[in-house]
Order: structure tokens, then sequence, then C-alpha cells
């Protein structure tokens, strides 16, 4: 039976008259590796903030550990990590310093896992944090969450500064971080091709709400490409049902839709006279196809 | 021409769009209207020298008293004096008549006397034998006028410092030009006949010469005898010839208002002698100190601006730049001196003087700067000790001469000493102008060195953010590394997490050094100050004056705890994930504010420690004084501080610091005027002051509850 680790339930958080989310409910079970994917402003760092406790939920509930997020206990903290879009050290302190300054707040802290990630990324230890490129900062922020090896990891944007090399050995920790033990991971970044190597499920965030959640295979699944071409000129609305895009041009028609079903499309391509083919979407291509942003580049290049 | 102007309208705006100078300036603005609107006069302290004790003086009566209900202090008599004191090691004396028959007690004892102070005593022939005989005796004062003949030449032959009423003179003028020892002469002037001036030139070695008031003139106003209103001084022609002409006096101290406003009679009418006040305005002097400090904020705005556009790669790049910038710097600067000029000037010190004052902090900043940046470790030390021994070592190696120095120092702020005046002011503008021209070529200097941007650079914060902990500054590193020690999980227990939390305060041994070096060099250099002008020791016997001064840069300093704090509050997202819950997080965070204070808090105390102990009100005026400084002060101080951490945003942080540090004045003010409007005094004032300790306590309570409350529901995030 699966452990659920973060519930999020009907969670509104509202800034002045700004609202950010509007009734979200989110579940996730012990071992998932889940990307927050959404546009800027989505809210995915307000959700993270929220999950974690740094800010106070309108209304709704979220808890962690089956505890309640606005006010997490010392031992549900110290099976958490988390890694924040701003990461704001101590600038004055060594590396060494600042990591060993965090161990200092943790029973099980492993200083030698540590050690290791520092070497591993290549990290001075007698610099100074405010010396540090905003990259190698990133690097260390990231070591520090993993430092006490949690239970459940949040990182917010932790990757967007890092070089490709840097990238890779971050998602390779992520990966070990997962392999050993049933550890969970809430992922939030614009790199979907990161996203893509580790995640196993994904939840994408629409207008302050969840406008998908669920396995990454079933998005893909879910999420198709579909280029029609006919004898004869095609309406412009081919009603479709979960189409997300449709761009009909005469004979030819190019549509992205979600909750794709071969069938209805063989039906329909019959009643055309046309053929189609069906195309496969990696993670950038669905999201671009979700956030509507493919629609609106293109209605403005057709302006 | 209207290139040119949008040119400095775009400088100009430069200025407010910096925080730090923002910050600057609103600490600047009420130093100036302090100064502009302060009191001129009041508070006076006398300044006119009189037989100085060389140490403690041990105040002893004739006999014993018993107090009245209602009365604290417990006279000392002489029988019991003698009992728990070696009189070999008095060295000053202060014997007081209790009763009318008592005779002056046994003085033979006393053989290291150098001060006597009688009060109330009718000298007998065998008294007057007997004081002669003291052999190291040098400072006589009595307050009594009746003398048996030959004593007062037979005093003037033993003592340098003579102080006594005017009518002894009268009565005994024959004698006065035996009074062969008599170097400083202070007189109580009280019914003394208008020639008595003409007797007092008589005395042959005199030097200085002190013409007070009777204290007890209010209560002699209905005698007969005619008297000169001695509250001032109106001298004729002749009586200024006669203290011109003599051979060996240097100074009179008397007031002069009326000769000053009336007869506008102008003090180099008295030179060579300089006639100087015998008081002197506490406003004065704090006038003199705000407008110095006040000077350090205005060269520091100019200044850190003016680097900030020197530094600038468009310094290098845009043809025509420098001049500009450093004419507008340079016009600020005119105008702020100008202004502070004008301020001064309220407070009666002459025009050149004022300028000195004005110019003197920047000047000192100026070389100060310059050897900082110079590259060479010797000249950056050389400045620091320049600074220290300024304002410290300078007064305390020459602390013998200071009642000279500080009549030199008065009569040069009255604008009597032109030519010195002018001669500083040159110098000073001199060193301003020097670093002016010599800081495009710093900056061009460390432009070279450096390959990132340095500090201070508008134009590219991120750049110039990691530059600053790449630089080698060993002793620098060691400070901060020096607070970080044992960084190992040591439980989970309250003070060992409050320890934690400190450790990781930014600049935290910075933070005391910060605070020892405002108090130090601020402290010392308002003290050396107040040297200058009042001739009062820079460790007086009377620690007051001590308080003040060090207290003006404690005030300052308490700030400190609360920007270490508001440095940290980035971090605290990140933070506030360590394996602490909400409320324990909260609770840790306030007590480690809290204990930060600890160095303020010591400070406000030892500083009232001197005042506790002049309370006239005895043990429940200190206990008062106690509740209001050393609980209900510190309790407020922290709730103010802990602002930084119960508010996110940064204007309401810096709204609560203005509202709560205003708040306690704007409490107390009213009962402060209707006090001071309606004084009481005695018991009734020591009642208010433990009411308001006792409703200040459970306020400044109140605030922390408010405060931690609002913490504890304060977003992180």
């Amino acid at each position: 039976m699966n452990t659920t680790i973060i519930q999020v339930t009907n969670l509104q958080k509202q800034f002045k008259d700004n609202p950010v989310l509007t009734g979200l409910d989110l579940k996730i079970e012990a071992g998932q590796i889940v990307g927050l994917l959404g546009t800027n402003g989505s809210g995915k760092s307000t959700l993270i903030k929220c999950v974690l406790g740094l800010l106070k939920p309108t209304s709704g509930t979220s808890t962690v550990f089956n505890e309640n997020s606005w006010d997490l206990s010392a031992t549900a903290k110290s099976r958490l990590g988390y890694v924040s879009q701003e990461f704001a050290l101590l600038p004055w302190m060594t590396v060494k310093g600042m990591t060993e300054y965090t161990g200092a707040f943790y029973e099980h802290w492993d200083y030698a896992y540590v050690t290791q990630l520092m070497k591993e990324w290549n990290l001075d230890e007698k610099q100074r944090v405010g010396a540090l490129s905003v990259g190698q900062r990133q690097k260390l922020a990231v070591i520090m969450a993993l430092g006490h090896h949690p239970e459940l990891l949040v990182l917010d944007e932790p990757v967007a500064s890092l070089d490709p090399v840097a990238r890779r050995q971050f998602l390779q920790s992520l990966i070990e971080f997962t392999e050993d033990e049933e550890n969970t991971i809430l992922f939030s970044t614009h790199i979907t091709s990161d996203l893509e190597r580790v995640v196993s499920h994904v939840v994408f965030l629409e207008e302050g709400k969840i406008g998908f959640s669920g396995e990454l295979d079933s998005l893909k699944h879910q999420v198709k490409r579909i280029r029609i071409s006919a004898e004869y000129d095609l309406p412009l609305s081919l009603n479709i049902p979960g189409t997300l895009r449709s761009q009909v041009d005469g004979k030819h028609a190019l549509l992205a839709v979600k909750n794709f079903q071969s069938e209805a499309m063989e039906t329909l391509a019959k009643e055309l006279s046309a053929t189609f083919t069906v195309e496969d979407l990696n993670l950038e291509e669905i999201f671009l196809e979700l956030s509507g942003v493919s629609t609106h580049a293109e209605a403005e290049v057709t302006l | 021409m209207s290139v040119q102007f949008n040119q400095y309208k775009q400088i100009l705006k430069t200025y407010w769009q910096r925080p730090l100078v923002l910050l600057l300036v609103i600490l600047l603005l009420p130093f100036f209207v302090y100064l502009a609107v302060g009191r001129v006069g009041g508070s006076v302290i006398q300044i006119g020298p009189r037989p100085q004790a060389p140490g403690r003086i041990e105040r002893v009566y004739t006999d014993s008293y018993a107090p009245k209900p209602g009365e604290k202090k417990v006279l000392q008599p002489y029988t019991d004096f003698l009992e728990h004191v070696d009189p070999q090691d008095v060295i000053a004396l202060n014997l007081t008549r209790l009763h009318v028959n008592d005779p002056l007690p046994d003085l033979s004892p006393f053989q290291n006397l150098v001060y006597l102070k009688l009060d109330i005593f009718e000298l007998t022939d065998a008294n007057v034998d007997q004081i002669c005989q003291l052999p190291k005796l040098d400072a006589l004062v009595i307050n009594q006028p009746r003398l048996p003949t030959g004593a007062l030449q037979r005093f003037g032959e033993k003592v340098s410092q003579l102080e006594l009423p005017a009518l002894t003179l009268e009565a005994h003028s024959d004698e006065i030009p035996q009074m062969s020892n008599v170097k400083l002469l202070a007189l109580h002037l009280f019914n003394a006949a208008p020639d008595i001036l003409e007797k007092v030139v008589q005395v042959p070695q005199l030097q200085q010469l002190t013409l007070s008031v009777n204290q007890n003139l209010e209560a002699h106003q209905g005698q007969s005898r005619k008297a000169q209103a001695w509250d001032y001084i109106d001298l004729n022609e002749q009586q200024i010839a006669l203290l011109r002409n003599h051979p060996t006096l240097k100074e009179v101290y008397a007031n002069w208002f009326y000769m000053d406003h009336v007869r506008k009679i102008k003090k180099s009418a008295f030179l060579p002698v300089r006639a100087l006040p015998i008081t002197y305005s506490n406003n004065k002097i704090k006038a003199i100190s705000g407008a110095t400090f006040a000077m350090v904020l205005l060269f520091s705005i100019v200044y850190l601006q003016l680097w900030a556009h020197f530094i600038s790669p468009a310094a290098r790049v845009v043809p025509h730049y420098l001049v500009p910038h450093r004419r507008v710097a340079v016009g600020l600067f005119s105008v702020g001196v100008l202004l502070f000029w004008l301020t001064l000037l309220r407070y009666g010190i002459g025009m050149l003087p004022s300028l000195n004052l004005v110019l003197f902090s920047p000047a000192i900043c100026c070389i100060f700067f310059i050897a900082q940046l110079s590259g060479k470790t010797y000249q950056k030390w050389m400045a620091v000790s320049m600074l220290i021994s300024l304002f410290w070592l300078f007064p305390l190696f020459t602390n013998l001469g200071f009642k000279a120095i500080a009549s030199t120092a008065i009569w040069f702020l009255w604008g009597q000493m032109p030519i010195l005046s002018l001669t500083i002011i040159g110098i000073e503008i001199a060193c301003i102008f020097w670093s002016l021209t010599k800081l495009s070529a710093i900056t061009e200097v460390v432009n070279e060195i450096y390959n990132s941007e340095p500090a201070f650079s508008p134009w590219d914060s991120q750049r110039s953010k990691p530059f600053q902990w790449k630089k080698q500054n060993m002793l620098f590193f060691w400070m901060i590394d020096h607070g970080i020690t044992r960084l190992k999980y040591r439980g989970g227990s309250t003070w060992n997490m409050v320890h934690l939390w400190r450790q990781g305060n930014t600049f935290r041994p910075l933070g005391v050094l910060t605070f020892f070096l405002l108090v130090v060099v601020f402290g010392l250099l308002f003290q050396g100050m107040r040297c200058y002008f009042t001739g009062e020791e820079l460790f007086p016997h009377n620690r007051s004056s001590l308080s003040v001064a060090l207290g003006g840069p404690c005030g300052m300093a308490i700030v400190i705890p609360a920007i270490i704090w508001w440095q940290r509050r980035k971090s605290l997202e990140l933070e506030s994930m360590r394996p602490v819950s909400r409320n324990h997080f909260v609770k840790q965070l306030y007590l480690s504010l809290a204990l930060d204070h600890w160095l303020a808090v010591i400070c406000i105390i030892g500083l009232s420690v001197p005042r506790l102990f002049d309370a006239p009100g005895g043990k429940t005026e200190i206990l008062g004084m106690f509740l209001l400084l050393g609980i209900a002060g510190p309790l407020w101080l922290i709730g103010i501080s802990s602002s930084v951490l119960a508010f996110k945003r940064s204007w309401v942080i810096v709204l609560s610091f203005f509202v709560l540090s205003v708040l306690p004045f704007a409490t107390l003010a009213p009962v402060a005027i209707l006090n001071e409007s309606n004084p009481v005094g005695g018991p009734e004032d020591v009642r208010l002051l433990i009411q308001m300790a006792l409703i200040a306590i459970p306020a400044a309570i109140g605030l922390n509850v408010l405060m931690y409350y609002a913490a504890l529901k304060r977003e992180w995030g």
C-alpha cells in the first residue's frame, strides 16, 4: 500500500486581490518523482511554499507526512530537504563552513556524503559562499538539501543556473537518491528535458489549478499531434474531442489533442476522405500545447 | 545649457536612487532639526576655575545628625570618619560645621591634605595656625567672610588656589599685597562694593580670577547695604585698565552678558587678559558634537555617491564624465556645510570657528579615507592611530593643561583668534580638495588592480557582491571566521539552538567590533570636545558627563543587532526548514535576537550607574532608574528590534522601528514637560519615576508578547 507524502485539498492562496491558487487538489505518494510544470505566474512556487509551510493557505488544507504543513514538527522537517528558487545563503561563510553549519542542525548529517558531493561537483570548500558564481551556489544549496538524506526532496527550479555537465551530475544524484530508498521528489523546473529524464509523474498547473496530474507515460500517451491530409478542402472546425490546437489550411490540418482516441480519428478520416498520421510529443511540446503557448505564438505569426 | 541642466538633474537623481544614501539622509535630518530649533542656552556647567581637589573629597560633619523621616542621607561625623579612615590617606577634605558652637576639629593628623574646604566655620587664630601648618595644603575654600586679622595674608602666602567671599578681601584689604603665593583666586561677589576689583588686582602673582555670583543671593536680598548686582559684571574703563595692566593676570572668568549686550564692550578691550565666561552651556557642547557627527554623515553621503560614480566603467569611457559629478557633489556638500554652519551660528559661536567645526570631520574623514585606500599597510594604521590620538591620547597626555586648553578653546570659539581659524579652514579645505582631486586617480588604480567591479558600484550589483568576498583581507576574514566554532550537532536544547542561530549571523563579531568602535571613537570624540571646551578631565570624578558622551554613540549602536538580523532575514526562508517546529523556531530566533542585545544592555546599564550614584532620591530613585533603564528600556529595545522577525515587508519593518522608537518619547515628553513647568522635587519626583517605570515594564513586556505572536504568524517564504 502506498504512503501519502503530500496531500493538498482545495488549496487556495490569495495575495491581496490576486488569487494565485484557486482550489487545488494534489496527492503525492512515496517513491514518486513528480515534476511540477506551469507557465510563469501559474503558482508553482506558491504551491511549494504552501506545502512546506512557508506560506499560509488562504483556505484548504495541506499536509506533509500527515502533518499540517503550516505547523510541521521538527521530525517532519528533518525528513525533508528543500532547495528554494533564491537559495539565499550566508555569504561570509566558507563552503565547508556553510555545510558544517547546516549539518549542526541535523542529528544525522552525512559529512562524508556531503564531502563526496562537493568533490564530484567541483566545489572548493575553502571558498567563501559570497564569492561563488550563481551556479556554484545552486550546487551548494542542493548539496545542503541532500546532506541529511531526506525522504522528501522539494526543489524549486534548482537547475536554472547550472551548466549542462552540472545538470547531468545533479540529475544523476537525484536518480541515486531515489534508487536505494523509497524517496520522494517534488521538482519544479522549466527545463522539461531534465524532467523527462527523471520524473515518474507530472503535475501541470494551469491558472491556479491542476491542469493535469498523472504518470508521465500516461500524459505522453494522451497528448498527441495529428496531421490530416484530405482530397477536398477541410472544414475550419473539425470537432475532434480534446482539441488543444487546430490549424486548418485547405486540404491539410495540424491538430494537438488531449485524450487521444484512435477509433474516433479513424471514423473522422473516413467521413472526410482523409488520411492522418499521429506523432508523439516530447514533454516540452506537450507543455507548450497544454499551456496554449503554441497557439498564441502561431496566432501572432499569422497576424 | 538645457543639456547641461538635464545632466545635472540626472546626476542628482542618482542620489535618491541609492537606499544607503537615503538611509544616511534620514539619519542626518534629525541632527539638522535639532541644531536648527534646539535650545541654545541653559543646562550650564561652571567652567570658571576654582580650587581643584587632586582626588576624592571626603565630606565630614562636626557632629552626627539624626535624619528626619523621609530623609535618606546620614551625615558622616568627624569622630566616625577617623575610626575607619587613616588621616594620612586623606588628600581632600570638606568640613562642615553642623551646630553653631561646634569648633573646628583638629586638622593636624591630615598631613597629606592638599585641598581643604571649610563650610560655615568662624576661624580663630589657632585655627589659622593649624591650617597653615598643613605641609601640603595648596587649595583652600572658605565661605565665611569673617577672618582673624592676618589670616588672609597667611593663607595667601600658603596656598596657590584660594576661594573666599569678596567681603573678606574688603575687610582685610591691607593684607592683599602680601598674598604672594595665590595664582588662582575665586571670589564670591555677594554684597561686594563696586571697587572690589581695585583690591583684587593687588594680589601680586594672580594668574586666574573667577568672579562668581553668590549662591545665597536670593536669600540675602533684604539686606540694607547697597550691593552691585554681581550676577553679571559691569566694569568701567578704569577697572578694565586695571585688569589689563596686571603683570601676571591671564584670565578673568565672569558673566559678561551686560558688558557684551548693553555696554557693547569687546573682549579685545581686556587683552592681553582674556575675558572668559564663568559658565558654559551643555547644549552648546551637544550642538558642536551633533554638528561634527552630522558632517560625518553628510560627507559619507557625498563621498559614497562620488565613489560609486567614479568607479563605474562610464567614468573611463564617457568623455567629461567626472567634472559634472564632482560639481554636483561639491555643490551638495557646500549647501550642507552652509546649512549646518548657519545652525551653529545660533549657538553664539563665531563665524570662522563655526566653519572650522563644520569642516573638521569631513577633513579628518578625507585624510582617513585616502590613507585607507593607499594600499600601504603602515599608512592605513597610521591613519587609525592618528584618529585615536587626536581624540584620546592627546587630551590624556595633556590632562594637566586642560584649563589652559579650555580657555583657549572658548576664546577661539568666540572668534577671537581669526588668523588661527583661517589657517585651520585653509588646511581643512585643502584636505577636502586634495581628496577630491585624488579620488579619480584612486578609482582608476582600483579598477586596474581588480578584475571585477569593486564594491559600491551602482551599475552591476551582481558582480560587485562576489567581489567583496574575493578580497584577500586576512584580518577581516579572521574576524568573521573567529565567530563560528564547534559546528557539530549538540542536541536540540533551546540554548544550543540559540547559540547555533547566533553563530550564523553575518558579521556577528564585526557587529560587536562596530559597536565598540562607534562607542569608543565617537564617545571619546564627544568627551574630548567637552574636555577642550570646559576644562573637564577626560575621565572626570563625576562620571555623569562621561555617561552622556558615551551614551550618545551607544544609543546609535543599539540598532546593530537589528541590522545584523535584517541581513539574515533573506536566508531565513531556507533556514526555517531546518528541523525545528514553528514555535521553537520563533522562540529560538527571538531569544537569539534578545541575546544579541547583551552588549547594548550592559552598556546602557553601565553608563547609567554613575548617574545612579548621584541620585539625590536615594535607594528608591536608584530602584526607579534601574526599573526604567535596566528592565523596561532593554525590553522595549528588544521589542523594537524584533520588528525584523515579526514583519516581512521592509517598509513595515522601518515603520515599526520608527513608531516604536518615537512612542516612548512621545509618551514621556508630556510628563517631562509638565514636570519641568511645575517642578515638585523630592519624593514626588521619585514617586513619578517609580510610577513611570511600573507602567513602562508591562508596556515593554506587552510589546514583546505582541511581537512574538506576530513572528509566530509570519510567513517565512
